[in-house]
């Protein structure tokens, strides 16, 4: 699951890099430019700082500054740079833009954050360019990264169809040694030199007989010259089926213990790990990062709980089931029809037994953009809620959205029991200013679980309160008391 | 007379941990449910106050733990959690092992009284 969504979340750890973080904030802001250093989540090694006082930043001054980064870092290569700007976004906003700016900063730098390594950093420019430096990646992959999560902010602000406001540039030196920038406008464009890494490629594409294999001295990764669509169209059916083969579905009971009973069950889509015998991963964690394995995730999930609303209907079972969805599959118009229409085919009656949950929601995403991405969803269910971070605190957003729970995940979350409890507490304070209702999904212990109750959650689910199961069961009555029985 | 305080508010625990040690009871403090099983079983209180809703191991599990090592020793259970819906946290520490319970705010003489009672009822048990 990604960090923060939803709203402004808490001060995160500090995770400092080194080396090459140093250089850079040295060359681009030493000389008497105050700058601000802004932690982000662990486990990446990561630091960003800001330009102090924002407004449009001086190009030939940016210029210089990455020409003299690149001269201190030999081992840097100019193509390594890569910036994402949000000018083109912020010139469709108008005068729009002071109220949304920042939002969109927390947007932005949400996705960045999602998809940076260990050793990869960034750092912003002004109000609107973010600068990324990928350190383990080739200057394609670097590219072809920067693509991604340029388009993946754009699509989270404007929607799938803004790919024109999407602006990624990666920084080229000339023969003259000055260094310019070079716009990545297109999907041509990145692919540009034809010479791909493709760390996904599967292992025959590697070898192939055509494609002489050489090693890049930088990264130690395989270089295959061929063409852009097969690598594309390789890459793509290596991520299904490393991530979608293996995925099976269990459900989760989840327990309402203000009626004392567990009437609701959430869909979780699980990957068997094909590399430790038995093991079971989250598939959702196995396709962050990859829209396109993510699109199918979700189509798997909405056709699997389908099947069980009719088996529901069949059997006269009458329970609840909470289907997630990525917000950014819904982020895509095309995606957002096609899962609004295949979600549409369950039967009328069985509609009301259905909670569709937006998983995966950036942080401070608009309210205009929640309500055009939940409207759709809305007639087909009895509710719609999202799921955001833990260390939410306002959910202004999401009132008069449509939207009538929030919840959060944490059990893949290394805190300690005692700042998630805290943090159980501010959320729930927040969920009620908004007056929605509130879930905890994982928690794996009596403790957490004791926590959320006494906090007020109004749904808790865990291996503390349930295993899960491989199919909705039926309505179990479920008491406190219940919590503290031999299993 | 030693009285092991759990509590994983700061504030609260001292504040019971003065009252008690103003009306001379000897005190020592645990942070959470596991560091308060251990102290349980270091020091052997005469008597025991736990909260409910504690990090690590919380109370009512606590409580499950000491009465299968001590089924006589007084607990107090204390909880702001409360009532919610139909869910009363004392009322299930009460079940699972707690000699009384005490809901969050008490008053400070109230606290007292109830420990020297417990105290002497269980020293009064022992001795007959």
């Amino acid at each position: 699951m990604s960090s923060d969504r939803a709203g402004p979340t808490e001060p995160k750890e500090t995770v400092v890099d080194e080396g090459l973080v140093d250089k850079l904030r040295r060359v681009l802001w030493g000389s008497g430019k105050t700058h601000e250093v802004r932690p982000v989540a662990a486990p990446r090694k990561t630091l960003t700082w800001k330009q102090a006082g924002g407004g449009d930043a001086d190009e030939a001054e940016f210029l210089g500054q990455i020409r003299q980064l690149l001269e201190r870092t030999p081992s840097l290569q100019a193509s390594r740079v890569n910036i994402i700007g949000l000018k083109r976004i912020k010139e469709r906003f108008g005068d729009a833009w002071q109220r949304v700016a920042d939002r969109a900063d927390r947007i932005a730098r949400n996705v960045i954050e999602r998809h940076l390594d260990p050793g990869d950093i960034y750092a912003t420019w002004g109000e609107d360019t973010y600068i990324t430096v990928f350190a383990r990646l080739s200057e394609q992959e670097a590219r072809v990264k920067c693509y991604l999560i340029g388009n993946e902010i754009v699509r989270t602000l404007l929607g799938d169809d803004a790919s024109e406001y999407l602006e990624v540039k990666t920084a080229v030196t000339r023969v003259d040694g000055s260094v310019d920038l070079k716009a990545v406008g297109s999907m041509d464009q990145m692919f540009e030199g034809a010479e791909v890494i493709s760390p996904l490629a599967p292992p025959e594409l590697k070898a192939g007989a055509d494609d002489a294999p050489r090693t890049n001295d930088d990264t130690g990764l395989t270089l295959v010259p061929i063409e852009r669509d097969r690598v594309v169209q390789r890459e793509a059916d290596a991520v299904r089926a490393n991530v979608l083969a293996g995925v099976d579905f269990v459900f989760r009971p989840m327990w309402d213990p203000t009626r004392n009973v567990i009437a609701t069950y959430l869909c979780v889509p699980r990957v068997r790990l094909s590399d430790i015998d038995g093991a079971v991963g989250d598939a959702s964690l196995a396709v962050a990062g990859d829209s396109d394995a993510m699109a199918r995730l979700d189509a798997a999930t909405v056709a699997r709980v389908k099947g069980d609303l009719r088996a529901m209907a069949a059997d006269g079972r009458r329970l609840i089931i909470a289907m997630p969805i990525h917000f950014e599959t819904l982020c895509s118009t095309a995606l957002r029809r096609r899962c609004a229409a295949e979600i549409g085919t369950i039967p009328e009656a069985m509609k009301q037994y259905l909670v569709i949950e937006v998983i995966d929601v950036p942080a401070g995403v608009l309210k205009s953009r929640l309500m055009e991405v939940i409207a759709p969803l809305r007639l087909h269910c009895r509710a719609v809620s999202l799921q955001v971070a833990i260390g939410t605190i306002d959910f202004t957003q999401i009132r008069g959205t449509g939207i009538s729970a929030v919840g959060a995940e944490i059990a893949h979350l290394a805190k300690s029991e005692f700042i998630l409890m805290q943090q159980l507490a501010r959320f729930q304070r927040a969920a009620e200013k908004a007056e929605v209702v509130t879930f905890l999904h994982g928690a794996q212990t009596r403790s957490l679980v004791a926590a959320a109750v006494g906090a007020g959650f109004h749904y808790v689910d865990g291996d503390a309160v349930a295993a899960t199961l491989a199919r909705p069961d039926r309505i179990v009555p479920f008491q406190l008391a219940d919590l503290y029985m031999p299993r | 007379m030693q009285v092991l305080v759990i509590d994983d508010d700061v504030a609260v625990r001292q504040t019971i941990a003065l009252l008690l040690e103003d009306a001379g009871i000897e005190v020592i403090q645990a942070a959470d449910g596991k560091e308060g099983f251990r102290a349980f079983q270091r020091a052997r209180p005469d008597l025991i106050v736990t909260d409910i809703i504690m990090p690590e191991k919380e109370g009512i599990q606590t409580i499950i733990d000491i009465r299968k090592q001590d089924p006589k020793l007084p607990i107090i259970a204390i909880s702001g959690g409360g009532r919610i819906g139909n869910t009363d946290f004392l009322e299930i520490a009460a079940r699972l092992g707690a000699s009384t319970t005490l809901p969050k705010p008490f008053d400070p003489e109230v606290l007292v009284d109830l420990v020297r009672k417990l105290c002497d009822d269980a020293k009064r048990a022992a001795t007959n």
